[in-house]
């Protein structure tokens, strides 16, 4: 070796000084199949399968959770919804009975008469459109008015 | 030690063997071969079907306002097993009922020995609630329904009324009971033993009811009190024991008003007196009295047996067979056309022109305007009338019909023969019912009235010119309104005996007639039954002019133009 390539060589291990340096068996680069990374590489990727199902399962069933509650929310929904109408079905049949009754000609008349109405002693049809527009259809009578 | 035989060993084995056969057998047959039945007994033992009851249909007026209905009620019932103190829980629901309900009677249903009692049927719910509210043991509710006539007595018999099961025992509610009464629905819902609670997931299938159509009748509500008020105003001043209206619009044969006094509430029909259900108008026949004369008088021309202008010399009474008949007032023999007949409404004017028709024409001519036939209205009971068949006809039975005895008619049947020849010369059949609305709210148009001609329209508008004369100079002046003219003739018909004969002072009192004569819009009969002042142109003329002044008001009815009069003795040179 000469002594330029000596100068070039470089040895990273530090060498104690008074010390000869020991001689080193070289480590093996590739590790023999079983070993211990490709076991901590599969675990990991255990974990992250079991970590993905987890958030997709948990989130399915929460999805599932929310749907459930929406649909009983509907369906709570939907009941008071139909027990209001039937309730305002109730309340418009009565309200239509009442009307009925209340609009019955004989109470109206019953109601007229204490009221001191009466009807007509005479009727007379008015041609109106034999008159010249505008002219009067009939003559005020106070005495009728008494 | 002994050891058992091993003969013991294997007669237990086979014993056991045979015994574990027979269950396994007994097995097989309930589980696979007869597992199909017990299924069945077993799903019918849980499953309950309950019928849901339809809502039932309206009745109502043309103008859809409603005559009858069904509304919201409750029934109250008790389990006699649950009621723990019967007294207290029977004076607490006598108080919430009311004071018609007897305390005594209502513990004897609660200490029955059944496990179910109607308290009350068809309570209002405000009742209802207050007993609820009481939280008395053993009390339970069911919801129903309840028939309501919200006007009370009007047109109670044309609308008629419904059983406590809401079943339609007689009006419209019995003619139209399937349409108004729907289609009952059911629910299947599947039950634990105690039948009390529903198991759960169970089954749970629900039918429902499809309600009722509602009914449009030809009735106008308003006028049909108008009519009511004064039918009774009118019975009460005659003191009569009873009347019929009935007003019917001469061109589509829609009854617009119908009614019969005494009437009741439908509300309450219990209430009513015997009799008082039936529609007179419909159901029940009279002798039509002078009235009858119309048809005389309609066959006579269209058969053009007299003429118009031809004076027929008139007695005032003659003989025929054994009876004499005569004419309401003394006169002596007087000439007189066929319109003075009709507008002085003389009987022996009446037997003459009739005996120139002869039984087969007068008899043909009867049945052509509808006597003796049923109108087809669609309404139960409706009578045909009674007109002898011609071989039945005795020498008596021609003069007689001619001036409308010996014959029976229902005011519908009279009020057709003048809305004939109101419509001229056309019959239209009566209808009271206008359409249907199906659930789904369509309005159903019911099919046209029949139609059919009786007599030529010369006829009819020359009878109308003799009705017009009755009213303006005849017997009918009663029924005349000012500014209209009016036709119609009235009619005083004596009540037959049931042995035969005829009372004394007890008659039928009408007037038949219709406005304006020219163009008429409505038709009215007004029939007095047993009216103090006998004649139907004292009686039942001024009802007739009440009726039409309501008609015209309520309906707007305009003048016509005026008939002219028929010739007379004094016109007729």
């Amino acid at each position: 070796m000469s002594q330029a390539a000596r100068a070039l060589r470089t040895d990273p291990r530090p060498v104690a000084a008074g010390t000869t340096p020991a001689r080193v068996t070289p480590v093996p680069r590739a590790t023999p199949p079983g070993g211990i990374r490709p076991r901590r590489r599969r675990a990991a990727r255990r974990l992250g399968f079991l970590v993905l199902s987890t958030v997709v399962v948990g989130s399915m069933v929460l999805a599932l959770v929310a749907l459930n509650t929406l649909i009983a929310q509907s369906s709570f929904r939907i009941d008071d919804l139909n027990a209001r109408i039937d309730t305002l079905a109730r309340r418009n049949l009565q309200l239509t009975s009442e009307h009925a009754k209340m609009s019955a000609p004989g109470r109206i008349a019953d109601w007229a008469r204490r009221n001191g109405m009466r009807l007509p002693d005479d009727i007379r049809f008015l041609h109106a459109h034999d008159e010249p527009a505008g002219s009067p259809a009939g003559v005020a009578d106070p005495d009728g008015a008494r | 030690m002994n050891r058992p035989q091993l003969g013991r060993l294997v007669a237990l084995a086979l014993a056991l063997v045979v015994a574990m056969g027979v269950i396994v057998v007994r097995l097989a047959i309930l589980q696979v071969s007869r597992a199909g039945a017990f299924q069945a007994i077993a799903f019918d033992q849980r499953v309950h079907p309950i019928e849901l009851a339809p809502w039932r249909g309206q009745i109502v007026d043309r103008t859809l306002e409603p005559l009858a209905m069904s509304v919201h009620a409750t029934d109250i019932y008790a389990d006699p097993r649950y009621v723990e103190d019967a007294w207290t829980t029977s004076q607490r629901l006598a108080g919430a009922l009311g004071e018609d309900v007897d305390v005594e009677e209502l513990v004897d249903d609660l200490t029955a020995d059944t496990s179910f009692v109607f308290v009350a049927r068809q309570a209002e719910n405000a009742v209802a609630e207050r007993i609820d509210a009481m939280g008395l043991p053993g009390i339970g509710f069911l919801d129903v329904s309840a028939r309501s006539y919200p006007a009370g007595p009007l047109a109670p018999h044309v609308l008629g009324f419904v059983d406590i099961d809401g079943n339609g025992i007689s009006g419209l509610e019995y003619q139209y009971d399937s349409l108004l009464a729907g289609t009952p629905g059911e629910r299947i819902i599947e039950l634990d033993p105690s039948r009390l609670h529903r198991i759960a997931g169970g089954v749970d299938r629900e039918r429902p009811p499809v309600p009722g159509s509602d009914l449009v009748t030809t009735i106008d509500r308003d006028f049909q009190y108008q009519v009511q008020a004064g039918l009774e105003e009118y019975v009460e001043r005659n003191r009569a024991r009873g009347g019929t209206v009935v007003v019917m619009d001469r061109r589509t044969g829609d009854v617009l008003a119908m009614a019969t006094y005494p009437w009741f509430d439908p509300n309450d029909p219990a209430a009513a007196k015997e009799g008082e259900w039936r529609n007179r108008a419909i159901t029940d026949v009279f002798e039509p009295g002078s009235t009858n004369k119309v048809i005389t008088a309609a066959c006579a021309l269209e058969e053009d047996v007299i003429g118009l202008e031809e004076r027929l010399s008139v007695p005032w009474k003659m003989d025929v067979g054994p009876f004499t008949i005569h004419d309401s007032h003394p006169h002596p023999v007087q000439p007189m056309t066929i319109g003075d007949i009709l507008a002085q409404s003389s009987n022996i004017g009446a037997v003459q022109v009739a005996e120139r028709l002869g039984p087969t024409r007068m008899s043909r001519c009867l049945s052509r305007f509808g006597l003796g036939h049923q109108t087809g209205i669609a309404f139960p009971g409706e009578d045909e009338g009674i007109v002898p068949p011609l071989w039945q006809w005795t020498d008596s039975s021609l003069p007689t019909m001619a001036y409308g005895q010996g014959i029976a008619v229902t005011p519908l049947q009279m009020i057709s023969v003048f809305s004939t020849i109101a419509n001229d010369g056309v019959w239209v059949q009566p209808r009271l019912v206008r359409g249907t609305i199906d659930p789904g709210g369509t309005f159903h148009r019911a099919a046209d009235a029949i139609r059919r001609r009786v007599v030529s329209v010369e006829t009819a508008r020359t009878v109308t010119s003799m009705l017009a004369l009755a009213v303006d100079e005849g017997t009918g002046s009663g029924a005349s309104i000012a500014g209209y003219q009016v036709a119609g003739k009235t009619g005083t018909a004596r009540i037959p005996r049931p042995q035969g004969g005829y009372y004394t002072g007890r008659s039928i009192a009408s007037f038949i007639g219709f406005l304006p004569a020219g163009d008429p819009d409505v038709v009215i009969a007004a029939i007095l039954d047993r009216p103090t002042t006998v004649y139907g142109g004292i009686a039942a003329a001024p009802l007739f002019q009440t009726i039409a002044r309501y008609a015209i008001e309520r309906l707007g009815i305009a003048p016509a133009e005026e008939v002219v009069y028929p010739p007379t003795v004094r016109t007729v040179r």
